[in-house]
Order: structure tokens, then C-alpha cells, then sequence
């Protein structure tokens, strides 16, 4: 709902001051384009394309050059630690290495929130972890909201406000301050 | 997104699946090769119904013919009246009415006609001869091709000077068995162009003279016809050489292929100078038998400026009471039926360029249901509904603008195989080619396969537009 891909059935959504709730699918789709970039549970990167080409797509849907939307996913993905598989297809890399390329293509575009939707739910535990510290480090450096949607504890651990929710009901807000007082 | 990413996407999509874009591809290419090779045949028939137009006096050419009462005029009889009964004034092509139709808008030359059937006699063979009489200038205007050693008839010649048409030779039939070149496939052995013909204008008196005992004197025996009280007297016959005969065998027709030409004023001359005192046959008469006052033309020959006045001047000469023929009144009436040929050909062809729009149809959901995700994905990522429906209305474009192409490269092949397999004189009797493809036809057809892939590629494209993304997500 926060990233308009659902209508709420009632009340507001409010984001960066705007009203999301009212806006029509294709400027949801604009939105989406200038605000927000995503992290998948499966990762769908598009099988026909490779790593930086991936990584690039955002931005070719925002209309920018061949030549610099390139240079930019090249450094995103050097960011991520996969300067070496630039050119591999997803089918051609592991899940921890696809899903860190699901990361750089959300970070590339710049937007201010990055939703991710049980981004290590398809990952083992040890790349769990490395995908989990590479986001965490990402979002502090680059000042990023992400939101992100877990069922494990541990990983919630690795988030400043944690928000229980069961049945889509708010039951409890935790305050993590001790990773605030990590990062501080 | 920019137009070149658009074009580098849906390349790429297609390059995909290359068998499935192949074979869709094929569909189109068969629908634009057969709606092509169709279009080529009707066109084909129209440039030599054009050709043949050209070979009959062109485009621009009308043709004028007195307006008799009775419709009686050419016959040789004395009976024809001057006024019809409907009151009206029979009409004649006459020097007055040439000087006439010259005076009219839009005429660049207006010429008499003088057409006369004659018999001509060489040795054992005898045949019908159509002579026309033409103006030096209104014969140098059709642009003959002469045998070599040719010329046209000169008017100042003491004679009349004929020029025979390639094909003249096979109305001749030998005398005893009446056989002619028709039945024995034999041509007699005259040389036009040396031979001397003997031409006799006055028909009836010579057959009248061949009934008489003393028909082997041939000259100016004289004798009375019991009868009717007609002189009968043997007609004179003329020996008449040839000037120069039109170039072509005996199977490549021409419009003067069967005429024999002459100049008018001659021929004019020696009809007056044979029938003096008598009607000339096929000139009108008065009520009781004289000949009419003035020379009587068969018909004039005009010339307009510009083939779309010839129209407009024949409604004109219309109005003034003459006949009028024109090739182009011909060829828009052809022109309709050429129109409804083609539209039936183009009907046929389409019908397999709609089955290929369905197959584009069918590829293009197909492609939709397995790229539902990364659609979703797409949208999800930021990519407008309208980029998504462009990149598939351009994928569908891009198997109808493939197709277009390779389309029109195999009708150009089929219709150059058609063209040497079939040639053109054997169906339309005419010279040419059978299938003729313009560059406009090319550039239609293939601007129409892009349409057809757009048209057939639009409802899948909306559909994938409409696509929920979230769905599209989780659709695993």
C-alpha cells in the first residue's frame, strides 16, 4: 500500500507529503519511478538481460542516456561487491549475488524509500546475513528509508523501528536504540 | 523512456524467441506476397490495356463521326435522307466541320479521315483493302515505324501512294480456291514493297462487269446494264505501288496494322475522279440519289492538349451533334472494371494477410503470458503504461515491417518468375509483362504490414498495460 501498488480500502497515505491514496495508476507508476525503488522476495531481475543491464532499467524508465545510466549501474554494482559479474545473466549467478543485484537496481535510481519485501526470505542463512549488512551499511550511508517486511526477529533486529503486526493490525512499535547508538 | 531503448527492447524480445518470431514473421510475409503478387497481376493488365491504348492513337486521341438520321450512313444505297425523323439535322464531317472542330478549346489539331474500302488484285490472290486517307501531317503524328527503304505516302506525287499496314497481306485469298493465309497458314507471295497492286475503287461495278460475258477484257469496255438502268461499265483499275510498308511481322499488331494508308486529298481526287457524276459509296445522298453538295469525310481525327480535357471536348462536340469516340471514355470504363479485377485480386490476398494479423495476434498474448512477471516487474520499477503498451505495439510492428519487407522481395522473385514463365502476349494478346510492381505498390504494402501488426499487436498491448503489477509479481 505504501508503495501504491494496492488501494487502501479507507483512510490516507501520505508519503514525502503527498496523498497516494487519490492518485491514478499511471501517476502511481510515476511515483513509484521518482520516490521509491524495490527489493524483491524472489528477486525478478528479467531473465533476458544481465546484471548492469538490470541494474540500469530504472533509469531507462526515467529516460536517461544509454551511456550514463551504464556508468552509474557500474558503480552500483561495484558498490554491491559484484564488479566481477557485471555481464552475467541472472541464471548465471547464485541467489545472494541475484538478490545483491536487486539491491543495487533499487539503490540506482536514488529515491528517497526503498521497500523491501522479505528480501532474504529466498536466501540461506550466511547470505542472509552478508544481504542484510549490505543493505543496513547502504541505507546509513546513502541516508535511505527502507522499509522492510520479515517474519524473523533477527533480521528485524537490523532495523531502527520494528512494527509488529498481526492481521493487519499495528500491535507494537519497538524503538531499536541500540543500533541507533551503533550507528551514532 | 527514449524511443531507443523502446526499439532496442522489443528487438530484443523478439530476438527471444526466434523461431515463434520467425514463423509469425512467415505468416506476414505470405499475406504481403500474396495481397503484393495479386495487385501486380491487376496492374500488369492495366499498364497493357494502357499500352495498347497508346498503340490505338493514345490518350489523347478522339475520333469524330458524322451523326447520320438513320444510322444509314455508310450505305452505299441511295437511300438516306437529310432530316431524321426526330427533325434533327444529319451531321457530316465536312472541310466546314474540321474548320469547325479546330476553332473548339483544348483541340491541338483536327484532321479528316477518309475510309475506303477498295479491292486489290496481284496475280492469282485478290483481296479487301481498308484504305485510309490521312493529311501528311495527321499521319507523321502517328509515328510510324516503317520496313527500312520506307516513306511515308508524299502528297505531291502524281499517284497515289500507298502504305500498308504489316498485316494487310493475310486478308488476300487466292482467286480459284478462295482459300487465304487464315486456313493455309501460308502468306501469298506478294512483296508489298515492290509489287505493284492493281486497286480497283468501284466494287459493285466490277462485280456487275465480272457477271457480264466479257469480263476478261479488263479496261474501258463499255456496255449497257439491261436491269435497273444503271451504266454498268467496267471499273478501272489502278496500279498502284507501295511507298513503304509498316514495320512488324505478321503477329505484332499495331492499330494500323490492317489499314492501308494514303494521302486524302489523293484519294479524294480519285474517287472523285471515278465516281463523277455518281454517288461515291459511303458518301450520303439526297433524296433522290444525287450526291451531296459537299465531300463527306468518314471521320475527323482529333488531337486534344492534355488527356484531361478530352472529356470535357468530346461532351462539347457532343453538343454539337457529332459522334464522338475517345479512348479515354474507353478507359475509364475499363479503369472501373480494371478497379473491381484488382479489388478482387487484393480481396484474395488479404484474406491470408488477416489469417497472419491473427497469428501476430496469438504470438503477441503468448509473449504477454510469459512475460506477465517481468511486466509486472517493469511496472513495479517505474515503466509508464504507455511505454508498456508501445513496447509491445512496436514488437508487433516490427514482425509486420520484417514481413513487409521479405514480403515484397518474394513477389518481386514470384512476379519475376511469372513474367518469364508466362509471357505477356499470350494472355492479354498484348505485349508486356503480366505482373508489374510499382514502388508505390512496395511502399503501401509494406506501410499496410506494419499497420496490420499494430492493429493486431494493439489489443494485446492494452492488455498487457493493464496487467496489475502486483499480481504480475506474484504470479510465481
Amino acid at each position: 500500500m505504501l508503495a501504491g501498488l494496492e488501494k487502501p480500502t479507507k483512510g490516507q497515505i501520505i508519503v514525502n507529503g503527498k496523498h497516494i491514496e487519490t492518485l491514478g495508476e499511471d501517476e502511481l507508476v510515476r511515483f513509484r519511478r521518482e520516490n521509491a525503488g524495490f527489493i524483491f522476495q524472489s528477486f525478478h531481475l528479467i531473465g533476458t538481460m544481465n546484471a548492469l543491464e538490470n541494474v540500469a532499467l530504472p533509469l531507462m524508465f526515467r529516460g536517461e542516456a544509454r551511456s550514463t545510466r551504464m556508468q552509474k549501474a557500474d558503480k552500483m554494482l561495484s558498490k554491491v561487491g559484484l564488479s566481477s559479474h557485471k555481464k552475467h545473466m541472472p541464471n548465471q549467478m547464485s541467489g545472494g549475488q541475484q538478490q545483491r543485484v536487486g539491491v543495487a537496481r533499487a539503490l540506482v535510481a536514488d529515491s528517497d524509500i526503498i521497500f523491501a519485501d522479505e528480501p532474504t526470505g529466498n536466501l540461506d542463512s550466511r547470505t542472509s546475513e552478508d544481504v542484510m549488512r549490505l543493505m543496513r551499511r547502504v541505507v546509513t550511508e546513502q541516508g535511505k528509508t527502507l522499509v522492510m517486511v520479515t517474519h524473523d526477529d533477527h533480521l528485524a533486529e537490523y532495523a531502527d523501528k520494528v512494527m509488529h503486526i498481526i492481521d493487519g493490525k499495528i500491535v507494537k512499535i519497538d524503538i531499536n536504540t541500540q543500533n541507533k547508538a551503533k550507528n551514532e | 523512456m527514449r524511443w531507443s531503448d523502446l526499439l532496442r527492447m522489443s528487438a530484443g524480445s523478439l530476438k527471444r524467441r526466434k523461431l515463434r518470431a520467425f514463423l509469425t514473421i512467415l505468416g506476414v510475409v505470405i499475406g504481403t506476397a500474396s495481397i503484393v503478387v495479386m495487385i501486380s497481376l491487376g496492374l500488369g493488365l492495366q499498364r497493357s490495356m494502357y499500352e495498347q491504348m497508346e498503340l490505338d492513337g493514345g490518350t489523347t486521341g478522339l475520333t469524330v463521326t458524322g451523326k447520320a438520321d438513320d444510322g444509314m450512313m455508310y450505305s452505299s444505297g441511295s437511300y438516306s435522307t437529310e432530316t431524321g425523323a426526330d427533325g434533327e439535322t444529319a451531321k457530316y464531317i465536312t472541310d466546314e466541320t474540321i474548320r469547325e472542330l479546330k476553332m473548339l478549346d483544348h483541340v491541338k489539331s483536327a484532321d479528316p479521315v477518309l475510309n475506303f474500302s477498295a479491292l486489290a488484285l496481284k496475280g492469282n490472290y485478290e483481296g479487301y483493302i481498308q484504305l485510309y486517307g490521312m493529311t501528311p501531317e495527321a499521319m507523321e503524328r502517328l509515328n510510324l515505324e516503317l520496313e527500312p527503304g520506307g516513306r511515308l505516302p508524299d502528297p505531291e506525287s502524281p499517284q497515289l501512294e500507298l502504305l500498308f499496314g504489316n498485316m494487310v497481306l493475310m486478308d488476300f485469298y487466292e482467286k480459284g480456291t478462295g482459300s487465304s493465309c487464315w486456313e493455309t497458314g501460308e502468306l501469298p507471295d506478294i512483296d508489298l514493297s515492290k509489287d505493284k497492286l492493281f486497286v480497283i475503287l468501284d466494287q459493285d461495278s466490277y462485280y456487275q462487269s465480272q457477271g457480264t460475258p466479257d469480263m476478261g477484257s479488263s479496261g474501258s469496255t463499255e456496255s449497257e446494264g439491261a436491269g435497273n438502268g444503271n451504266t454498268v461499265k467496267s471499273p478501272r483499275k489502278y496500279v498502284l505501288g507501295a511507298c513503304g510498308v509498316i514495320a512488324g511481322g505478321m503477329d505484332t499488331y499495331n492499330a494500323n496494322s490492317y489499314n492501308v494508308l494514303c494521302d486524302i486529298y489523293k484519294l479524294k481526287e480519285y474517287l472523285q475522279k471515278e465516281f463523277r457524276g455518281r454517288a461515291i459509296p459511303g458518301q450520303p445522298t439526297t433524296q433522290n440519289g444525287k450526291p451531296y453538295s459537299q465531300f463527306v469525310y468518314s471521320s475527323a481525327s482529333l488531337q486534344a492538349d492534355d488527356m484531361d480535357h478530352v472529356e470535357e471536348l468530346a461532351q462539347t462536340i457532343r453538343s454539337l451533334g457529332y459522334d464522338v469516340y475517345t479512348n479515354v471514355e474507353y478507359i475509364n470504363g475499363m479503369k472501373k472494371t480494371l478497379g473491381m479485377v484488382q479489388a478482387v485480386l487484393g480481396g484474395i490476398g488479404a484474406v491470408s494477410l488477416l489469417v497472419a494479423a491473427i497469428g501476430i495476434t496469438n504470438t503477441m498474448m503468448m509473449a504477454i503470458y510469459e512475460r506477465t512477471k517481468e511486466i509486472g516487474v517493469m511496472k513495479v520499477i517505474g515503466c509508464s503504461l504507455k511505454n508498456i503498451r508501445q513496447l509491445f505495439l512496436l514488437e508487433a510492428a516490427f514482425i509486420g515491417f520484417i514481413g513487409g519487407i521479405a514480403g515484397n522481395v518474394l513477389s518481386l522473385i514470384i512476379s519475376g518468375v511469372i513474367n518469364v514463365l508466362v509471357p505477356g502476349e499470350s494472355l492479354w494478346g498484348t505485349e508486356g509483362n503480366i505482373s508489374y510492381i510499382p514502388v508505390w505498390l512496395m511502399l503501401a504494402s509494406m506501410g499496410f504490414a506494419v499497420l496490420v501488426g499494430m492493429a493486431a499487436g494493439y489489443f494485446p498491448a492494452v492488455r498487457a498495460m493493464k496487467l496489475s503489477p502486483l499480481a504480475a509479481i506474484r504470479n510465481e
